[in-house]
């Protein structure tokens, strides 16, 4: 399994639609698209505690795409 | 000693002025100052024909439409006490402040079924459309009788969360509507009749009402209102059709317009971008600089003292910072045992002012504790003061603040109790993506297993339940809670 499914099981984990998953575009923002303010964190703190990795403030704030999450979690960038 | 009627003041100029200058847009659709000032003398002719004598709570549950400020100025003429309940307010909520706050009469809005239900036919109704009574029988008399105030009389309440999870009113007189407006707006933020504001925070929330209701009045401006739900997607449609110059949001907000932002660039037409609600993260100031050149004026308010007592200045805005202290208020930073800490020490935040509400509605004993006999008020915030500017650090009780809505943990630690996978809980306030939010800590009963898909199922069984913003971002599974020798929750041992 690639990260980028990785990443959508964990959208499915926190009770993201199964269907707003599969559409979701990695290069695309989640914010507004598949994500609202409730699920944002949620899924931030999925990624932490699945990758064992803390996201600042400042990160996460440029972590806006699924893109963005497995540069991040594969190159620290 | 009688003062001025707040909504004469907020009224009878802009009529002079410009009768037929838009006071409010909400959707494609504007209000003139005339046809405000009209409908709100009939409102108050209304409830006059019902009945309602000054000094009467009257419970209006409307969303952010015309109706909204049409009900609340037609209640202050009249002389009865306009109680502003949230439209997304749970039934539960709904029952609780209607039997506090004792109304005679509900004024709701035909698509909204929750007041109804909650009142069944024990009071009267006034059912609004998107403008006003939907059914007013009443032709339109001159009602140039408004009620002179007396210092004592109220003229709003509004509801604050309290840590129990049951909403406390907070009870305001006529010039608590007027006073932010020199004060803040006019002194501070240079609010004239050019500008255009928008909030995205709703009228039953002090600084909503503020913002929408009594700033765009006061100085002869217009507001925008949106009755939907403050989504990012919404709040950039609004701010590119109307143009706002002052844009008033919380933390959330902003930071949802940032994650959703695919340019490195935000080209936005506001002269001011302001921040209340919760602490406003320094990342979440810095990023919108960046994207936007703009700075974000973060302030500290709350519903007990009306509007901002700490707010930064523009063009001087301090990442981080809350801001410094107003003109017109006193503050203190104390510690446990009420003494004045040093500067650069925490402290508990003691605030007072003229805009200070005198108790709680029905709660003697809560209001002892947070109305102090020397006229401060317990925030129940700490701070750091450094060189004047104030610096948010937490909270001393257990409550949340997040998204800009209070969270009492006791309200969460309920819902998650009743799913039966679930033997105890505990919610404390985590940071996430820059924000504080509500972190469940969960004792699972025994035989259950900790499956993949438990987090959303929990999650799932709040937001069934309670408003979205209570719902825990973050579940951690324990072997046991932290307790006193007591047996009380240790949640401050949870903050993450």
């Amino acid at each position: 399994m690639n990260t980028i499914d990785e990443l959508k099981e964990l959208m499915l984990k926190i009770g993201i639609k199964e269907c707003i998953v599969n559409e979701t575009d990695p290069a695309q923002p989640l914010a507004g698209r598949a994500m609202d303010s409730i699920d944002y964190p949620a899924f931030i703190a999925a990624v932490e505690e699945r990758y064992g990795i803390i996201i600042t403030d400042r990160y996460s704030l440029k972590l806006r795409s699924l893109n963005d999450f497995m540069n991040f979690i594969n190159d620290g960038s | 000693m009688s003062r001025s009627n707040a909504a004469v003041e907020l009224l009878s100029r802009n009529l002079e002025l410009h009768p037929d200058k838009a006071a409010y847009f909400c959707g494609d659709r504007a209000l003139s100052y005339r046809e405000l000032d009209k409908a709100c003398r009939r409102f108050a002719r209304l409830l006059q024909k019902q009945g309602i004598a000054p000094g009467e709570r009257v419970l209006i549950v409307l969303p952010d439409c015309f109706a909204f400020p049409v009900a609340f100025l037609g209640c202050l003429l009249s002389g009865a006490v306009a109680v502003a309940a949230g439209a997304h307010l749970v039934e539960g909520d709904l029952t609780y402040i209607f039997g506090d706050c004792g109304a005679r009469l509900l004024v709701s809005h035909a698509e909204l079924a929750a007041p109804r239900s909650v009142i069944g036919d024990k009071v009267k109704v006034i059912l609004c459309g998107d403008d006003g009574p939907l059914e007013d029988s009443i032709s339109f008399d001159t009602f140039d009788s408004p009620y002179l105030p007396s210092s004592e009389d109220f003229a709003y309440m509004l509801y604050s969360s309290g840590s129990t999870g049951m909403p406390k009113g907070v009870p305001h007189r006529h010039e608590s509507l007027l006073l932010p407006c020199d004060l803040m707006g006019r002194d501070l933020l240079g609010i004239t009749s050019d500008d255009v504001i928008f909030s995205s925070s709703k009228f039953s929330f002090t600084y909503g009402l503020i913002n929408s209701l009594a700033f765009p009045l006061r100085f002869g401006a217009t507001a925008i209102l949106h009755q939907g739900k403050p989504d990012q997607r919404a709040i950039l449609d609004i701010i590119s059709r109307r143009k706002p110059s002052i844009f008033f949001s919380v933390p959330t907000i902003y930071t949802q317009i940032i994650l959703s932002c695919a340019q490195r660039q935000l080209k936005l037409p506001m002269r001011l971008c302001c921040s209340a609600g919760e602490a406003l993260p320094a990342a979440v100031f810095e990023e919108w600089q960046r994207l936007t050149g703009m700075e974000i004026l973060d302030g500290i308010g709350s519903t007990e003292m009306t509007y901002h007592f700490i707010c930064n200045i523009p063009g001087q805005a301090v990442a981080g910072s809350a801001g410094r202290l107003l003109p017109g208020y006193r503050a203190r930073l104390v510690d446990n045992n009420g003494n004045d800490v040093p500067a650069g020490s925490e402290g508990n935040l003691l605030v007072s002012g003229d805009t200070s509400s005198p108790f709680y509605w029905n709660h003697p004993e809560k209001s002892a504790e947070t109305m102090l006999p020397d006229g401060f008020i317990r925030t129940g915030d700490i701070f750091v003061e450094r060189k004047g500017f104030y610096y948010h650090r937490g909270r001393s009780d257990d409550m949340i603040k997040a998204g800009a809505h209070w969270v009492s943990p006791v309200t969460v630690e309920d819902a998650l109790r009743s799913h039966p996978a679930v033997a105890d809980c505990a919610v404390a306030a985590v940071s996430v993506g820059a924000l504080i939010k509500p972190g469940a800590f969960v004792v699972l009963t025994p035989g259950t297993e900790q499956t993949p898909g438990l987090t959303g199922e929990l999650r799932a069984h709040v937001m069934a339940r309670l408003p979205d913003y209570m719902c825990p971002v973050r579940f951690r599974f324990m072997e046991e809670l932290p307790r006193t020798s007591t047996g009380k929750i240790q949640r401050f041992r949870m903050r993450e």
